[in-house]
This record gives C-alpha cells, structure tokens and sequence, in this order.
C-alpha cells in the first residue's frame, strides 16, 4: 500500500486539490482504513467551520446600509487629493513635458540673445538698426545694450535686408 | 444592470451609479471586514473607507486583471489589516451576532441553543487564530470564495494559502479539541 495521505487529507476536506489529486487520494482511501478514519474527523472540523463562518458574520447594520450620505460627502475632497494621480496618464506627461520643453527653449533663446549668441552679429545690428534711429551715439554693433533686443528675436526673419551699419554715427569724443 | 455598467457610470461622475454600486457591495464588504475584525464598529469604519478609496480611484480597477469582487475584496482585505495593525482588539466578541439567522431556524429551543453554544465555541476558536490564517478560512466560507480567488484577493500564490488553511486547520483542531 502507498505510504498514507497525511496533510493531503486536510487538502480533501478543505477542497483544495487538483482534480488529479483528488482522484489520486480517493484511489488511497478505497484501501486504507487509517486515512479514511482520520478524513472522517478532518471532515468534521471542517464541516463545523463552514457551517459556523456565513451565520456567525452578522447582518448589514442600517448604519451600514444606510451610510451612503456620509460617503458622498467624503468623496469631493478625495478625488481633488487624488488629482495629480489622475493627471499622470500618457497624455498629461506628454503635455507637461512639451510645455517644460518650450518654456526652456524660450528662455535659452532669450539667454543667447542677451548674450550675443547663437546668431550672426549681422542679423542682431541690422534688425536693432531697423528699429532704432541711426543716430544714436552710443550704440555699438558687436553687443546690443537694450532689453528691446531680445524681443525682436521673435520676429528673427528681417523683414528687410540688413543695411550697412552706420558707422558714420558711432563718432567719439 | 451589471458592476461593469454602474463602473462605467461612476467614471463619467454618476452619483446614483456611486450609490447603487455602494448598496450592491456594501453588505459583502461589511461582512468580510467583521470575519477579520470581529468588531462591529470597526467593521462600519473599514467598510467606510474602502469605498471611498474604492470609489475614488475607480479609473485605476483595470477589469482585465480581476473581477470588481476581488478588488473590493483586496481593498477590504488591505483596509482589516491596517485596522488589526493599528489598534489592539478584543479577540471574541459575541453575542452581536445575528440573531435573525438563527430564530429563523425551525428547530427545538434546547437544540437551538446548543447549536448557538457550538457555533460561538468555533468563532472563539476562530478568532484565536492569526490573523493571516483567519484571512485565509474566512475568505473560503464567508461568501464561497475559490481558492484562486482567495490567492488573488490575498496576493498569495496557492500554495500558500493551501499552507494557511493547513495550519488553521491544525490550530482550530487543537483549539476545540
């Protein structure tokens, strides 16, 4: 005879075997009066276990079943907390990220304008001599000195081709 | 109408789907909480909180993975164990049980009662278990849970939960004896 069942028999009386296995230990047990014996008192504790558990959890309470009132009013602030969790789709990312990107782009082109960089000199004197009167004295074409500059870097497409520096103007006393 | 329905509701912001995917659940939920538990005023409170967690991250239940039942259930499962981590409990307590469940039966006093006795020797014997073994056994009759359901509810492969019925038998064995 196969040695007995052992554990195996708590797994027959719990239902917890593989078909397979189940019709493996009742071959076993059609032969063996020891492990039938001790299924029987297995299955009775078994029985009084599941017998006990569905009585013994009580009915809903109407505080329960009639508590829906004080979840709704939880609800709000919950799903207002739990925004940022919502916004973290695909799509929120995607949108978050393109909006950072160009914020850094405009502020490195506004930091290559303010430092002369990143286009020809040319480009920059010519657009600031369209828009400011040649005459000024103080004006030195390598490196702008007004704020007014960057701005124009919107519109970085003259509209007109550059003119000739005015050299003439930048006289010193 | 189906979960599957009233959850689609509940996402465009239905508050009677909400409500009747409450009224639908809310019983399960209580009464697995109290087989955990075993306290009726902390069972009303985790039942509470799992729906409004449940309620308020609905967009996250993916019903590819499992069934709106056994995410419930998770939650509950969740909510018992932090519930059991942050309080000490009264290991029995009854006498709160339902008393419809058993005068309804039509049976003798005398058998009624010992009945009564036998079943409030093994919910004591029940509650001395841990609470990971008392997870597993409840889980098994409080609503006829497969063990695969178990195994998911619980985050466990079968094994282990084959493991948590074997000692909670054996426990419960020596327990009334």
């Amino acid at each position: 005879m196969n040695k007995h069942l052992g554990d195996k028999l708590i797994d027959y009386a719990w239902d917890m075997l593989t078909p397979q296995e189940r019709a493996e230990a009742e071959g076993h047990l059609r032969a063996c009066a020891d492990c039938r014996a001790e299924l029987g008192q297995h299955q009775a504790l078994h029985n009084r276990v599941a017998a006990t558990i569905p009585v013994m959890l009580p009915i809903v309470p109407p505080r329960v079943r009639d508590g829906w009132p004080e979840i709704a009013a939880r609800l709000p602030q919950l799903r207002k907390a739990a925004a940022p969790t919502r916004h973290s789709s695909p799509g929120f990312i995607a949108v978050g990220l393109a909006m950072s990107t160009a914020a850094v782009l405009t502020v490195a082109v506004m930091v290559q304008a303010w430092i002369g960089l990143g286009r020809p000199p040319l480009t920059v004197t010519a657009l600031y001599a369209s828009a400011t009167p040649v005459a000024s004295a103080t004006y030195t074409p390598e490196r702008p000195t007004t704020v007014a500059t960057p701005v124009g870097w919107m519109y970085a497409t003259p509209l007109e081709a550059p003119r000739p520096l005015p050299i003439v103007a930048t006289a010193k006393p | 109408m189906d979960d599957s329905d009233l959850i689609q509701r509940c996402l465009t912001g239905d508050s009677n789907a909400c409500a009747d995917l409450y009224q639908r659940w809310c019983g399960c939920v209580y009464r697995l909480a109290y087989g955990i538990l075993r306290q009726e005023q902390d069972a009303e409170e985790v039942t509470q909180d799992v729906f409004v967690y449940a309620l308020s991250r609905l967009g996250s239940f993916d019903p590819s993975k499992s069934a709106f039942r056994t995410w419930l259930y998770t939650i509950t499962i969740s909510r018992s164990r932090n519930k059991l981590r942050r309080k000490w409990l009264p290991t029995v307590e009854i006498g709160e049980w339902s008393e419809s469940e058993t005068t309804n039966e039509t049976r003798p006093p005398e058998e009624l009662s010992e009945l009564q006795a036998e079943r409030e020797c093994v919910w004591a014997a029940l509650g001395q278990l841990s609470p990971k073994l008392r997870e597993a056994v409840v889980l098994r009759y409080f609503e006829n849970l497969t063990y695969p359901e178990i195994g998911q509810i619980l985050g466990c492969p079968m094994k282990t939960i084959q493991s948590r019925v074997r000692l909670a038998h054996k426990e419960l064995r020596k327990l009334l004896e």
